[in-house]
């Protein structure tokens, strides 16, 4: 069946006739050194209706393993020679030709008459001769039908010409590997999407394309706050959409770049080329980008920026508040205020949380001796009170199947949070001297606090050593499956943190993100912003909406003057130091120092030092290290500045600034590239090109709420000077009295006056 | 006894107003407030949950602030150290509880708990004594009423079962020498045994002799049976081996004349033999002996607190008090202490001089050293359990406080096992019994230990040693784990009175391999430890393993130390001198048959003879026998002697047989003397350091010993 829809949609594409194609594409990541021919598929393998056609030398996508998700590659050896990688199609795709190149190598002594087979969705594609010694890795391209692909794809590799039974894993004997630069090339056409707001996100936003979402922000002149707001509706929707894969958002005033843009038009406004229907009320329109046949507009209109934001709020919302067609007035419905920590892409913290909840049935199940992880991903609020009296506990279910073949004492299940083992559960319980063994199904453990960050991955691996009666039939049929009914269970572990703490923001959009509809966030543009200003506002609102898997739809927008207004929100500071107003404002709060267009930090204050004595948790570091770091360079920086908020205790400010507002730009970017992230912490970040720096500079303050008596332990519990001062005190106080007391009594005793 | 018909009566006003003490000391308000306010700034302390960095600062500063305190220490900050010391080890095991207790398996949570219930003990009862030994008093005699019409009838009791006639006739000859009206004063020998010859004995000495048919309750059923027969205001106790001084009563009665309501004046056990440690790890003189800390810090602390108890000998006891309570008590095995209970919760008084009047023989054996503090445990527990000092009515809270403590104390066996083999569970077992990091449990642990070791240092410095309680008790605690456990669950049952034999000799060095297997199989054990960490230290294991393996290790070598320096104990050391020998320096005067005469004095003394320096060297190569004189009390004797040796100016001589009339002499002279005991040397004061390193070198002694008799068997 899907392979007559997939010939049906082809032969649509032909008709289109779609010439050019310059759909995004790159060059194969390694040349091949010497390319190998590919045995074709055997006679097995039904007939394609036509024989592949020759893959084009350049225009093509490459998508590596390690996108894919393999990012060490495969070693196939003895015992163990099955292995498997997945991959999708984008919708607006149609495959014109598809390859994989694949990089092998393999071991001295490996047998001549090997084989790699490969087979895609179950049907084999190929055979490749991997037989002899290839110790250097050697490309080898091995064309694949485009037919046989579908929405979702698994490609398969099995190594033949060795001992499949993986009762016998041999880690020592030959192997072969498969470099995760390999890739899947697809070269394709794009198909030609109606301008139609039913298929919406669709075309800004394919949940099967790996890449960004990229679209740019239009407006037809600088936008006012209230503009903005609704912009950043759309970003967080964006966001909420993009999830991991990330956001690029430029703006543009007055003119329509080429792609895919969302277009933001009130009253009178115009653009040029763009024939703009008379909006009468909140409306969105998709339409074809007049400078680029591929792209397609999203037009967000209306009579003022009150339509505007309707407009948005409506995308963000979905459903029935827009009508299929390519105009529709949009009528959304009112949402309540979501409370704090309801985030939908937050683990529910008011209940134990089922793992069916969070990963499928085949997620939570892993095969064989050498079984891959069974990971589960998912986000939790940052602020969970990480100290000594909390417990995260797993109430775990588990199984192997057939259990006679794995040797269940020596056997274990090893459990990690992000990286950091932190448990084994033997498979049996007792050992071999102590009681014989009786298979363990479920137990109780906690996941320490302390490991839990805002974007975490439980990683379960069932380290499996096969039992003497085991055959190579049941090996085969091995299966390791946590059950899905296993749950975990934030609902013990309240809200309470040290802040600031740019880590949480960089990874979680925290306390922005506390609330998912935004509602207690405020961002303060500079009073005339440029392009790259609302790109760094457009992509933090994406993050949030990426944090909360949700579209904020009401944060508010101000200029520095109006920042009163919002005295009750969390504020997000944007824009350079010199078009920042409120940096200078605050700086008797922050220490930080604007002069002549640079940052420098002050020194701190007697009084401050003093104060300091006092913090031995999150100590503040010198401020003399940031100025040489400031000064060591002329080139500028970008910065990101974390702070208590000057205008209400509970609140923050988080400012993401710099130099320029390229420098800005480039900060709020930084936000977005995973390999960076992790050096985002404590509250000033200072970051230029590669080298971003972290540094504590600011007072501490908590947020959110614990028990009287756990208060009371945290906050003597960084006092070591204090308390042992108590001790001392208290000792020559109680010391003195039982001195004079007792003192008393003794004389008394010796004149015999006790009678 | 007569006599004391005519005597005019009152020896104390009896006080009108009720027996309890009458005066509570009242607090002032201003007190309360800085008491409450430092209790819960100390709570504060307990509780503060601290990571690392900031508890190593934190223990650093307190171990530091000590070591100052120290220094300059007076009673004040004794006082104050004692408070840091409980504090610190109250955050100590706070943290234990609450942080390190998240156990992995039943069985890691079993020995977890275990051990920390151990741990918890011993604060306690570290807390406890520093209340206990807060304020020795220091009582000094009261002198007597010029007015000798005015002192009490005395009876001096001394009890006896199976020991020999040569021990016990020592001690009624000075019993019966004691500084007393003779018309106040009477003897009485109170033989269980019911011997003829101790009868003739006392006959022909003049001494009082009660016996009865049988033999119930033992030793507190022959005291009450002699206490009907009997009719004096007062009693002086004397175990048959315990020689009292002849100012016995001259210094222990004034108190008991000036205060109506005191029933008991408790004077120390002194030995003048060594015990089974001083002679088997030779410290004589050199470390202070185990009943030191006992007779020379908590009972004087108890005073105090007014919780003195009476330990059944060396104390003078009013009548009126044990009749009030019905005599001593027979439920449990040590009689002694809960007759002395009893009368504190009647409201009885009781007092503490620490001055040696008496002195008797230690237990020669370690075999019966074990089986003399196995009947005391076991006596202790069962008034813990059957009449419990912390609950019952009609004590004060520093009785209250005293006498739980003496109890708990013969609890230490579980606990003191459990430290010993503690390591053993992660070295062999590899079990986890403290859940957190080495270093996390080295900055919590380390000035918990060291406020330990440091206060009790300084507290009981002059008394016991560091590190030689570990020794003491664990040498016993292999023995009374059984028995107090059982006392503790079921009181009443097991064996009755056991008598601890004293007297016998130790003719040939041996090793008690018997009594001392549990022992022997803790050490191998200990070695197997030690020799699974240093294994698995160099399997190449990541440094948190290590660092646990390394604590393990130093610990488990801790013990291994303490459990070779107790099987030194079980190695009996020969004994040769029948009659102990005193080193006294008296004056003497030496007569030759020719008529001449020299003054000397003593170097040494003993009921068979004596070595003497003469003042007249010249003359002691002159004679094969003398005539010494030696003073005895108020007046001189002389005693006929042969020359057996000398030269140089020494002479040694050797006593001829002497009379029943004379050897009473001799005995006062040698035994009797007012400042016979004063004055003895119990070892200087040593610091933790030089004491651990002594314990080290006992230790390796017995290893050497072991060794070289190996190689003299190969041979």
């Amino acid at each position: 069946m899907r392979t007559a829809a997939l010939a049906l949609l082809l032969s649509l594409a032909a008709v289109a006739a779609w010439a050019q194609t310059p759909a995004p594409t790159h060059a194969p990541a390694a040349p091949a050194n010497e390319a190998t021919t590919a045995v074709p598929p055997a006679a097995s393998t039904p007939a394609p209706p036509a024989p592949p056609a020759q893959f084009p030398a350049s225009g093509y996508t490459s998508y590596s393993f390690k996108d894919l998700g393999a990012g060490s590659g495969f070693r196939l050896i003895e015992g163990a020679p099955e292995s498997g990688v997945s991959y999708s199609v984008r919708r607006d795709e149609v495959i014109t030709a598809a390859r994989l190149h694949l990089i092998l190598a393999n071991s001295a002594g490996f047998p001549s008459d090997a084989r790699l087979e490969v087979a895609l969705n179950g049907d084999q594609v190929g055979t490749v001769d991997v037989g002899g010694d290839r110790h250097e890795a050697t490309a080898v391209d091995l064309p694949i039908d485009p037919v046989l692909l579908g929405d979702y794809n698994r490609v398969n590799f099995k190594l033949l010409g060795v001992a499949a039974n993986s009762c016998r894993i041999n880690e020592n004997g030959p192997w072969l590997s498969i470099d995760p630069t390999s890739a899947i090339d697809i070269a394709s056409d794009r198909l030609p999407l109606a301008s139609d707001l039913s298929i919406l996100p669709l075309p800004f936003v394919d949940q099967r394309d790996p890449h960004k979402v990229a679209a740019s922000f239009v407006f037809a002149q600088n936008p006012s706050p209230a503009t903005l707001e609704a912009a950043g509706i759309v970003a967080t929707w964006l966001g909420s959409l993009a999830g991991y894969r990330g956001v690029q958002l430029p703006a543009s005033f007055g003119a329509i770049p080429p792609g895919n843009a969302i277009v933001f038009v009130a009253g009178n406004d115009s653009l040029p080329g763009v024939a703009l229907p008379q909006a009468v009320g909140p409306t969105v329109a998709v339409t074809q980008n007049p400078v680029d046949p591929s792209g397609k507009l999203l037009l967000v209109m209306g009579r003022d920026a009150a339509d505007l934001k309707t407009a948005a709020r409506g995308l963000a919302q979905g459903g029935g508040a827009i009508k299929p067609g390519a105009v529709s007035a949009v009528t959304p419905s009112d949402s309540a205020e979501r409370p704090p920590y309801d985030v939908p892409g937050w683990l529910p913290d008011t209940r134990p949380v089922k793992f069916s909840e969070l990963a499928s049935e085949d997620q939570l199940r892993s095969r064989g001796f050498r079984p891959d992880e069974v990971r589960i991903d998912f986000k939790t609020a940052p602020d969970y009170f990480n100290w000594i009296d909390t417990a995260i506990p797993l109430l775990l279910h588990f199984h192997v199947t057939p259990e006679r073949v794995v040797n269940l004492g020596a056997s274990q299940l090893d459990i990690a949070i992000n990286g950091n083992w932190f448990r084994s559960l033997p498979l049996a319980e007792g050992t071999a001297f102590l009681a014989p063994d009786i298979p363990n199904h479920e137990e109780t453990v906690n996941i320490p606090p302390y490991l839990l960050t805002g974007r975490n991955r439980l990683t379960f691996y069932f380290s499996m050593v096969p039992s003497p009666e085991c055959d190579a039939a049941g090996a085969a049929a091995l299966t390791e499956d946590v059950d899905p009914n296993s749950t975990i269970d934030m609902s013990q572990t309240p809200h309470y943190t040290a802040m600031p703490n740019l880590s949480f923001f960089a990874n979680a959009g925290f306390p922005f993100t506390r609330n998912a509809d935004l509602s207690r966030t405020a961002v303060v543009m500079p009073d005339t912003v440029t392009t790259d200003d609302v790109q760094a506002f457009l992509e933090s609102m994406a993050l949030f909406g990426e944090a909360t898997g949700y579209a904020g739809t009401r944060a508010a927008v101000v200029r520095a003057g109006d920042v009163g207004t919002v005295a009750g929100r969390d504020l997000l500071l944007i824009g350079s130091y010199t078009h920042q107003p409120l940096l200078g404002d605050w700086s008797y709060h922050t220490g930080l120092v604007i002069e002549g267009g640079e940052l420098r930090v002050a020194a701190p204050s007697t009084w401050e030092k003093f104060q300091m004595l006092f913090e031995w948790r999150n100590r503040r570091g010198d401020t003399g290290d940031v100025n040489d770091w400031l000064q060591s360079s002329t080139s500028g920086e970008g910065a990101l500045i974390g702070f208590q908020s000057p205008l209400n205790d509970d609140r923050s400010v988080v400012a993401v600034t710099g130099s320029d507002a390229a420098h800005v730009l480039q900060t709020s970017q930084t936000l977005q590239s995973g390999d960076q992230l992790a050096k985002v912490q404590d509250d000033v970040v200072l970051e230029r090109g590669n080298d971003i720096q972290s540094y504590r500079l600011m007072a501490r303050y908590d947020i959110g709420t614990i028990s009287r008596w756990t208060w009371l332990r945290w906050s003597i519990s960084d006092q070591p000077i204090v308390i042992a001062i108590l001790l001392f005190a208290a000792c020559a106080a109680l010391g003195a009295v039982a001195f004079v007391v007792l003192g008393v009594k003794a004389r008394r005793r010796l004149q015999g006056a006790n009678r | 006894m007569s006599a004391v018909a005519e005597a005019p009566q009152p020896i104390t006003r009896e006080p009108e107003t009720p027996p309890r003490e009458a005066r509570r000391s009242r607090v002032s308000p201003g007190f309360i407030v800085i008491i409450l306010l430092s209790v819960v700034m100390l709570a504060l302390v307990a509780i503060a949950p601290m990571g690392l960095e900031e508890q190593a600062l934190f223990a650093i500063g307190t171990c530091a602030t000590l070591l100052v305190m120290r220094r300059f220490a007076n009673r004040y900050l004794v006082l104050a150290m004692s408070l840091m010391s409980v504090a610190v080890s109250m955050r100590y095991i706070f943290w234990r509880i609450t942080q390190t207790t998240d156990f992995q398996s039943p069985l890691e949570g079993f020995l977890g708990w275990v051990l920390l219930g151990s741990e918890i003990y011993a604060l306690l009862v570290l807390a406890f004594g520093y209340v206990q030994t807060a304020w020795p008093l220091h009582r000094r005699p009261v002198p007597m009423p010029d007015d000798v019409r005015l002192w009490p009838t005395v009876d001096v009791f001394i009890p006896t079962f199976n020991e020999p006639l040569s021990i016990v006739r020592d001690t009624i000859f000075s019993a019966m020498s004691m500084d007393y009206p003779r018309d106040k004063l009477k003897v009485w020998c109170l033989d269980d045994g019911r011997r003829a010859e101790f009868r003739r004995f006392c006959e022909s000495v003049g001494c009082g002799y009660i016996s009865r048919p049988d033999n119930k309750h033992a030793k507190a059923g022959n005291l009450n049976n002699a206490l009907q027969r009997t009719h004096s205001d007062l009693i002086a106790f004397f175990d048959c081996d315990h020689v009292p001084t002849r100012s016995f009563l001259q210094m222990t009665v004034g108190w008991l004349i000036r205060e109506a309501r005191l029933a008991v004046v408790q004077t120390p056990h002194h030995f003048y033999s060594p015990d089974p440690f001083e002679r088997n790890l030779k410290i004589e003189h050199q470390v202070p002996p185990e009943g030191r800390l006992f007779y020379g810090l908590v009972q004087d602390g108890n005073d105090f607190w007014n919780a003195t108890f009476f330990c059944g000998s060396c104390a003078v006891v009013r009548r009126k008090a044990l009749d009030s309570i019905g005599g001593f008590a027979t439920e449990t095995v040590t009689e002694d202490a809960h007759t002395a209970l009893k009368m504190h919760r009647a409201g009885w008084n009781s007092a503490y001089l620490d001055i040696p009047l008496a002195a008797g023989l230690a237990t020669e054996r370690f075999a019966i050293h074990v089986g003399q503090r196995m009947r005391w445990a076991r006596g202790m527990i069962q008034i813990f359990r059957l009449d419990n000092p912390m609950f019952g009515r009609g004590l004060s809270f520093g009785q209250r406080v005293c006498y739980t403590n003496a109890m708990a104390h013969f609890l230490f066996a579980l606990p003191r096992v459990v430290f010993l083999l503690a390591p053993l569970a992660y070295l062999i077992l590899n079990i986890n019994i403290i859940r957190t990091s080495a270093f996390l449990l080295v900055a919590y642990a380390g000035p918990h230990l060291f406020h330990t070791l440091i206060t009790n240092a300084y507290v009981q410095g002059k008394y016991r040693h560091s590190f030689w309680n570990e020794i003491y008790e664990t040498s016993l605690a292999f023995h009374l784990l059984i028995p107090t456990m059982r006392t503790l669950v079921a009181p009443r049952s097991g064996s009755g009175f056991n008598v601890t034999s004293k007297g016998g000799l130790v003719d040939k060095d041996y090793f008690d391999t018997k009594l001392l297997r549990p022992h022997i199989v803790v050490c191998v054990a200990l070695v197997a430890g030690i020799v699974c960490g240093i294994l698995r230290w160099w399997w190449g294991v990541p440094i948190d393993v290590k660092s646990v393996i390394l604590i393990n290790l130093a610990w488990a070598t801790f013990s291994l130390m303490v459990m070779l320096a107790v099987l030194s104990v079980g190695r009996e050391r020969r004994q040769v001198r029948r009659s102990v020998r005193i080193d006294a320096e008296l004056p003497a005067t030496i007569f030759l048959p020719d008529g001449r005469q020299t003054g000397a004095w003593t170097l040494n003394l003993s009921k068979g003879g004596g070595a003497f320096r003469l003042e007249d060297a010249t003359l002691g190569d002159h004679a094969d026998k003398v005539v010494v004189r030696l003073p005895c009390g108020s007046q001189d004797a002389l005693f006929p002697a042969t020359v057996v040796g000398g030269g140089g100016g020494i002479l040694r001589i050797s006593f001829a047989p002497l009379t029943l009339e004379e050897e009473q002499l001799l005995v006062s002279a040698i035994l009797g003397r007012g400042d016979a005991w004063t004055g003895w040397e119990y070892g200087p004061i040593e610091g933790p350091f030089r004491s651990l390193t002594r314990v080290l070198r006992v230790g390796l002694g017995t290893v050497g010993a072991a060794v070289r008799r190996r190689d003299g068997a190969e041979k």
